[in-house]
């Protein structure tokens, strides 16, 4: 190991994995952006770290303020409840990323309307298939 | 193991662990839905009455994995090749 990822692997323990939470939402931002802007998705999101529920905490949950992994819609006009649920399950679905987000130390997916305020918050662990492995 | 199968072993390595599902996730939400429309007429049953049984098992696989584009891309081919 050179010290140069000693340093960087020290960093990211010291944030609490800090610096894979950035890069995992910037890449997603930025997905996002090119969708909207070639036309291939009507939707504008934005990912953002966004204080979490503490009803939905686990092990690995990091500081309630920074455990929550929001989606805002930016242009949410006709913005309905079943669309939230659908854009939803595209993430709760994804057995893998749920993992790789609750070792993130997120515990709490929000899903809101930037304008209209509608919001849906989901339990993480409900969706990682973790039975055999409780987690409170 | 030599200094340089290790400077590509680590490199490849790299680049494993920087594929990660936050792509997948979104692509699915972009482009999965119209895929799955796609993949669940080709794959209904009636369309395939000498392999009714491939089809429906093809079907049921691409409903579980409605969500997932990924999955859904690789069961593209697989239909290709099944059900000529």
């Amino acid at each position: 190991m050179n010290i140069k990822t000693l340093l960087t692997n020290l960093i990211n323990t010291l944030l609490d994995g800090s610096f894979e939470r950035v890069r995992i939402i910037s890449q997603m931002n930025t997905a996002f952006k090119e969708y909207f802007t070639t036309g291939e998705f009507n939707r504008l999101c934005k990912v953002s770290i966004a204080q979490g529920n503490s009803a939905f905490a686990h092990e690995m949950s990091s500081l309630w303020i920074r455990s929550g992994f929001k989606i805002t819609i930016e242009n949410d006009s006709s913005l309905c409840e079943s669309e939230i649920n659908g854009l939803a399950a595209y993430i709760t679905d994804n057995a893998s990323f749920v993992r790789q987000l609750m070792a993130m130390g997120f515990d709490t997916l929000t899903i809101k309307g930037k304008t209209s305020g509608m919001t849906k918050s989901f339990a993480l662990k409900k969706f990682a298939n973790l039975n055999q492995y409780y987690i409170k | 193991m030599n200094p340089i199968s290790r400077f590509f072993a680590r490199m490849k390595f790299r680049r494993v662990i920087k594929t990660d599902e936050s792509s997948n996730v979104v692509d699915s939400m972009v482009k999965a839905r119209k895929l799955y429309k796609e993949l669940s007429i080709a794959t209904h049953p009636d369309k395939h009455p000498s392999k009714k049984d491939v089809a429906e098992k093809l079907m049921q696989q691409v409903t579980a994995n409605k969500h997932n584009y990924s999955v859904l891309i690789s069961l593209k081919n697989e239909i290709e090749e099944k059900l000529k």
